[in-house]
């Protein structure tokens, strides 16, 4: 009861009505996805006019840059978009043109800068909302983000439309006191732009006297690498792809160019106002807060202070963005982890859905992941900021370069396009990426690299484990060319009042087969009828449209009808029955019970794998289906058996699970 | 009458194909992340500014990969035999 409050009513996978009304359109999606890209105007800009230093009128050339970065890097991931139209971003985009290896390296080092998405924007909404409450309330903080995290969470196993259509508002509080501030600034300053421009040029040649032109560079490249934080969240939309509105691709490019032109002017923006305004750091207040002072603090029409008005909405929106970018974390974070589960490099429960069609196993561990960052670090933005923005450059040079790669192959149309593209991302990234690792590395930036070096450890570890199960389950595949070929003669009818053994399979394999000859061996002559049983798991990898559910359910019927085959060869009386749903073991119980009552004298079983030595991560990777199950039909007066599969470890030739 | 043993026993197969294919690769992905990890600690001990936190999530990330190491060039010498 307390679970449907919070979390909302179950969703119906095969309902096309479903998929349409869980989708966002380009605008809800730029809320969702776009705010981490746009709350990084926040502190992006403001280290890197910071790195400035005295250099400042170097911030026109940055603010250039920063916005020719913006597009570069979007009109590049326009393009990946183009080519992965069913999204994954940067992982799969690694793992299909450079390999599982580069892959996996691409997505443990998203999923690693997606938990710091999270703390870094809710750390950094909670030090501009906190800076205008009293000074005494501050012990208050970390608890009060901690529950924000909490809250985006539950927002997040609701649903990832619910969670966006309540952030939307405060998403286009900060579009429109941005764009006052942005268009506003730089047009009130129209005039005055021939005499910022001989300062600027007056500037640039002290500069270039006292500093030499290798010097002034190494300026503009320190500033340019501190504000790589701008830069992040750009790749959102192309992890993002399959919460899009059907025509997906369209809508994720609309998308892309809703967030890349909005972040691209903010970004700039903000930078060209410092100049104008000629805004200096002052201690306890973020730059834009300085410039917000400055640009509106003295509107006072009719005497009226609106101005204060405006400069407090302004940052106030800006911290509360900063609370709703944490969201790209919590969708796109659960969406990598799900792809990597469907390759295994994680446990394979990441990649099933709840019945509220969420992934909650991903938006739970990002929740807990992102809390315990942000308690190991106090919730300080600093120390986070330094940890963040390593990682996502990784991601950026590894797709990059895949797209190189691909385009150096391709000899079709569109190469040169595309090479000069992905050719001039690839330069930029990995430049930012030397940039921040040499600036951040030894001042706790290693850090976030040594975390995403242990998660890739564990992925190898992971997938090396799955790789032994599924080479020993595969050997079973051999008794298929033992199997009777043709049939006995006709099978007898299905007796409903007889005996009858209820076997739950999964694809025809050697696996189902072999239960069903153990049953025949262990219960010889006992059971009259056999009813093959499978439910058809709607996962992440599935829930791509109603098209494909309904391929696997398709799919999964014909295997059923392959053991219908077999045990008319055999001549056993059989029948099959098929659910769909997203939780195993809950849609597998309501099958089970309605077959009970169709063969009252039904045994059900179910087969589980047991290995020679239990160790902590078999139980993180494989499910408790069939213990789980046979509690549930136990508990509900049915006959059910587990039959164990064992798998063992002493055959030379694999590693053992060590 | 003997108790009836449980049919189904799975034992990896010693001919499995493609599995050694891979273990290079994965073991200079290692040997590459161990180093990553290794640079905070050995920074640490050649008076480097790296933190007690990073050198402590290194020494982490170094043991495992050193554990995973291990477990592949096992793989990869019993692959030879």
């Amino acid at each position: 009861m307390i679970r449907r409050l919070l979390l909302g009513a179950p969703r119906d996978v095969l309902d096309p009505r479903t998929h349409h009304a869980i989708s966002l359109v380009a605008l809800l999606a730029w809320v969702g996805l776009g705010a981490d890209g746009l709350s990084s105007s926040a502190y992006g800009p403001d280290e890197a006019f910071r790195a400035l230093g005295s250099h400042g009128y170097l911030a026109v050339a940055l603010a250039l840059a920063t916005a020719l970065t913006v597009l570069v890097i979007s009109v590049a991931y326009g393009q990946i978009i183009r080519r992965f139209p069913f999204g994954g971003g940067g992982y799969l985009v690694a793992t299909s043109l450079l390999g599982p290896r580069a892959g996996v390296v691409s997505g443990a080092a998203l999923l690693v800068d997606y938990v710091l998405t999270i703390s870094v924007s809710i750390a950094g909404g909670g030090d501009a909302i906190f800076s205008f409450l009293p000074p005494g309330l501050a012990a208050w903080k970390l608890p009060v983000e901690a529950a924000a995290i909490g809250i985006l969470l539950l927002l997040n196993l609701r649903g990832v439309k619910e969670s966006v259509a309540v952030l939307a508002p405060i998403f286009g509080l900060f579009v429109l006191t941005h764009a006052v501030l942005v268009f506003g600034g730089i047009g009130a300053h129209l005039p005055e732009v021939p005499g910022v421009a001989r300062e600027v040029s007056a500037g640039f040649r002290t500069g270039m006297a006292e500093l030499g032109p290798v010097g002034l560079l190494a300026v503009f490249v320190r500033a340019y690498s501190m504000g790589a934080g701008t830069y992040t969240g750009i790749e959102a939309v192309s992890n993002g792809i399959q919460i899009m509105r059907e025509p997906k691709v369209q809508t994720a490019r609309r998308t892309m160019t809703y967030m890349a032109v909005s972040l691209a002017v903010t970004a700039a923006g903000i930078l060209v106002c410092y100049l104008l305004f000629d805004v200096r750091p002052e201690p306890g207040k973020t730059m834009n807060a300085v410039l917000l002072e400055r640009f509106a603090g003295g509107w006072r029409p009719g005497g009226i202070g609106l101005g204060a008005g405006f400069v407090v909405s302004a940052l106030v929106a800006e911290g509360a963005l900063l609370v709703v970018a944490a969201q790209a974390g919590f969708i796109d974070g659960p969406r990598v982890m799900a792809n990597m589960a469907t390759d295994s490099w994680l446990p394979h429960r990441f990649a099933q859905l709840s019945d509220r069609l969420t992934m909650q196993n991903g938006v739970l561990l990002m929740g807990a992941a992102s809390l315990l960052t942000l308690f190991y670090t106090n919730g300080d933005l600093t120390h986070l900021v330094t940890m963040y923005s390593i990682n996502v450059f990784v991601t950026f040079s590894l797709s990059q370069l895949a797209m190189v790669r691909h385009w150096i192959r391709t000899r079709g149309g569109g190469r040169p396009r595309g090479l000069a593209i992905h050719g001039v991302a690839l330069v930029l990234c990995t430049s930012i990426l030397a940039g921040t690792v040499y600036e951040k590395g030894a001042h706790g930036g290693w850090v976030t690299l040594a975390v995403t070096g242990a998660v890739i450890a564990l992925c190898l570890l992971i997938r090396r484990h799955y790789r032994r199960v599924q080479a020993s389950l595969a050997r079973l595949d051999g008794i298929l060319e033992a199997l009777p070929t043709s049939s006995r003669g006709s099978p007898p009818d299905l007796d409903r009042t007889a005996p009858t053994a209820v076997l739950l399979v999964g694809g025809y394999g050697g696996l189902g087969v072999h239960a069903l000859l153990t049953v025949l061996r262990v219960f010889p002559g006992h059971f009259r009828n056999f009813v093959f049983v499978s439910v058809g798991v709607v996962d992440s990898a599935t829930m791509k449209g109603v098209e494909e559910v309904d391929r696997m359910r398709l799919d999964t019927e014909r295997s059923l009808r392959q053991y219908l085959e077999l045990a008319r060869r055999l001549g056993l009386a059989a029948c099959h029955r098929l659910e769909v749903g997203t939780e195993v073991v809950a849609v597998a119980e309501g099958l089970c019970h309605a077959i009970a009552r169709e063969f009252p004298r039904a045994v059900f079983f179910a087969g589980k794998l047991v290995f020679e030595r239990e160790r902590w991560i078999q139980r993180l990777l494989h499910n408790e289906t069939a213990y789980q199950l046979q509690r549930r039909l136990q508990f509900g007066g049915l006959n059910a058996m587990v039959m164990p599969v064992r798998v063992l470890e002493e055959t030379a030739g694999l590693t053992p699970a060590s | 009458m003997s108790p009836a043993r449980t049919p189904l026993r799975l034992a990896p197969p010693a001919d499995l194909p493609g599995r050694a294919d891979g273990v290079g690769g994965d073991l200079g992905l290692l040997v590459f992340l161990l180093g990553v990890g290794l640079v905070p600690i050995v920074g640490s001990f050649a008076g480097g500014r790296f933190g007690e936190g990073t050198v402590g999530v290194a020494t982490v990330a170094s043991i495992l990969c050193l554990r995973e190491l291990a477990a592949e060039l096992r793989a990869l010498v019993r692959a030879r035999r």
